[in-house]
């Protein structure tokens, strides 16, 4: 059982990374605008999240302490507060974000306004955190997760030119809208790859008892994880490329989302696009909360579970209890879910270095890590991560005004 | 002896009670200075205008400023005698009950005005139970 625990959280980590509102429509986006040109950029976001987990992992199962505990005793509270910020108001939009995916599945069904949904499903996620039931929307997200699988099948039902997206997969230059291209490439990234799921993951290590026992059962979770959901994600821009390309080139209106499922399914395929946005949205959007309260809660030292009464721990009760208040009102205001989600992981993938640097530092040191500090590999893959990290902090708000919706 | 780097073992680190329970993070330290004797760690401090105080002059007037629009007086923050130490690790643990200290000042009065007026809060912890 404890097992099955462990790989539920790599699994609900790797869903809130490739398989919710912010990496479903990239990945659309990217299939429909550029075909299997942008699957190196998946690629590139699965292998990177999975050493940026890993590295997280190994660093809270070793130190028996969390990232955001060891980023404030490590740097000192004056250097903790600007990644602790961006953190905050990155997850902030991020958690908007899923909110508005959870209530576009909903306005799909009901054909009710996705905004009039926003604070209804802030209010169920409250509950359920509420009464401290985290691991049943953990386990539930992991378990109902699977049902994501369908992308795979629809990728393999659409006949897709299997040699074009292996050529996909190796990064290549654009033949057209190069501002797009890219664009596209760094939402990409930012999608996959947030500040929140390092946090979480490490908080969930923690939570679960993990040790420097662990640290083999730590990398198997996070390359399992992340196989799944980056497969996945690679399989919904083959589906969009197969679906929306060549006559359509731009996926912008959210109930052009749901046919990435319907073509290949007809209503079968909607309900299970439905079900699948509803779900994967659902977890991440209680994940973020979560992490919200976890950030502040482990950098100020206030008592945090997800597994106590809100009683004991009023001050994280109220980080999460807030968050979700504001991001539902932020959704209700009616702003579009595909312009927020779409700005998100700009700014998401413009402030990974705050998180990323910190990270290799702390891995790299031997007080902390004992032995288990970082090896060569280890280093070498991270470090490029910390440099692609400040060429995206560099390209992105370029790329947003010239390449953006 | 031991040696123990102020700076990088103790400034920062999580403080905990007697029972293991969070009562917030090492924010400040203080030197006591004795006379004809050479000056001591005397206290570890918690408390927002104490991580203020660290940021600057700016910081610590806004942090004044919203003390005085919250109604909250003169700052007081939390401190703990160094004598009160009883073990510098992970974590450090200090010989008190966090409960009554006024570090969890926010922890009461959210827990008391907000958390516990709604259904099923639950684990009401009696302050210096």
């Amino acid at each position: 059982m404890k097992k099955a625990g462990e790989l539920a959280l790599g699994l609900v980590t790797s869903i809130g990374g490739f398989l919710e509102i912010g990496s479903l429509s990239t990945s659309a986006q990217a299939g429909a605008a550029f075909h299997y040109q942008l699957a190196w950029a998946i690629l590139l976001g699965t292998i990177g999240l999975g050493v940026l987990m890993e590295g997280a992992g190994r660093l809270a199962a070793v130190s028996r302490r969390t990232f955001a505990d060891q980023l404030r005793e490590r740097f000192g509270v004056r250097f903790f507060s600007v990644p602790l910020l961006a953190v905050l108001i990155v997850s902030f939009l991020v958690l908007a974000s899923e909110i508005g995916g959870v209530s576009l599945a909903l306005q799909l069904v009901t054909h009710t306004e996705a905004r009039w949904w926003a604070l209804p499903v802030a209010f169920v996620a409250w509950l359920l955190l509420w009464r401290h039931s985290f691991t049943l929307v953990e386990q539930g997200t992991a378990g109902l997760g699977l049902i994501t699988v369908i992308f795979g099948v629809a990728a393999v039902a659409t006949h897709p030119e299997w040699g074009h997206v292996t050529r996909g997969l190796l990064p290549s230059m654009p033949r057209h809208e190069p501002a797009h291209y890219w664009y596209l490439a760094v939402s990409i990234l930012g999608a996959a790859i947030s500040p929140y799921l390092f946090i979480f993951y490490s908080s969930g290590v923690i939570e679960d008892k993990w040790t420097a026992d662990d640290v083999g059962l730590n990398r198997v979770v996070a390359v399992l994880g992340n196989l799944f959901g980056g497969l996945l994600a690679i399989c919904v821009l083959i589906v969009a490329a197969r679906v929306f390309a060549p006559h359509v080139t731009s996926v912008d209106q959210p109930e052009q989302l749901p046919l990435l499922l319907s073509t290949p399914f007809g209503r079968t395929g909607f309900i299970l696009f439905v079900l699948t946005l509803g779900i994967t949205c659902f977890g991440a959007t209680v994940e973020i909360a979560l992490t919200i309260a976890y950030s502040l809660a482990q950098g100020f030292g206030w008592q945090w579970s997800e597994n106590e009464e809100p009683g004991c721990n009023a001050r994280f009760a109220s980080a999460y209890s807030l968050a979700l208040l504001l991001g539902g009102g932020l959704m209700a205001t009616g702003i579009g879910v595909l312009t927020l989600t779409n700005i998100s992981m700009m700014i998401t993938a413009a402030s990974l270095p705050l998180t990323v640097v910190p990270l290799l530092v702390l891995l790299n040191d031997r007080q902390v890590m004992n032995h288990q500090s970082n090896g060569w590999v280890a280093n070498a893959s991270l470090g490029a991560f910390a440099i692609l990290s400040v060429v995206l902090l560099l390209a992105a708000l370029p790329l947003q005004l010239m390449g953006g919706g | 002896m031991a040696m123990v780097n102020l700076v990088h073992e103790v400034l920062d680190v999580e403080l905990v009670d007697w029972r293991n329970e969070k009562l917030g993070r090492v924010d400040g330290l203080t030197l006591e200075l004795r006379d004809g004797e050479p000056p001591r760690v005397g206290a570890i401090l918690v408390g927002g205008t104490v991580i203020a105080e660290r940021f600057g002059h700016r910081a610590i007037r806004w942090a004044t400023l919203i003390r005085e629009w919250w109604g909250g007086g003169a700052p007081s923050p939390t401190v703990i005698p160094f004598s009160a130490v009883r073990t510098i690790a992970d974590t450090i643990q200090v010989e008190l009950d966090a409960e009554s200290q006024p570090a969890m000042r926010w922890e009461h009065w959210l827990r008391e005005r907000i958390i516990c007026r709604i259904p099923g809060a639950g684990g009401r912890k009696q302050p210096n139970a």
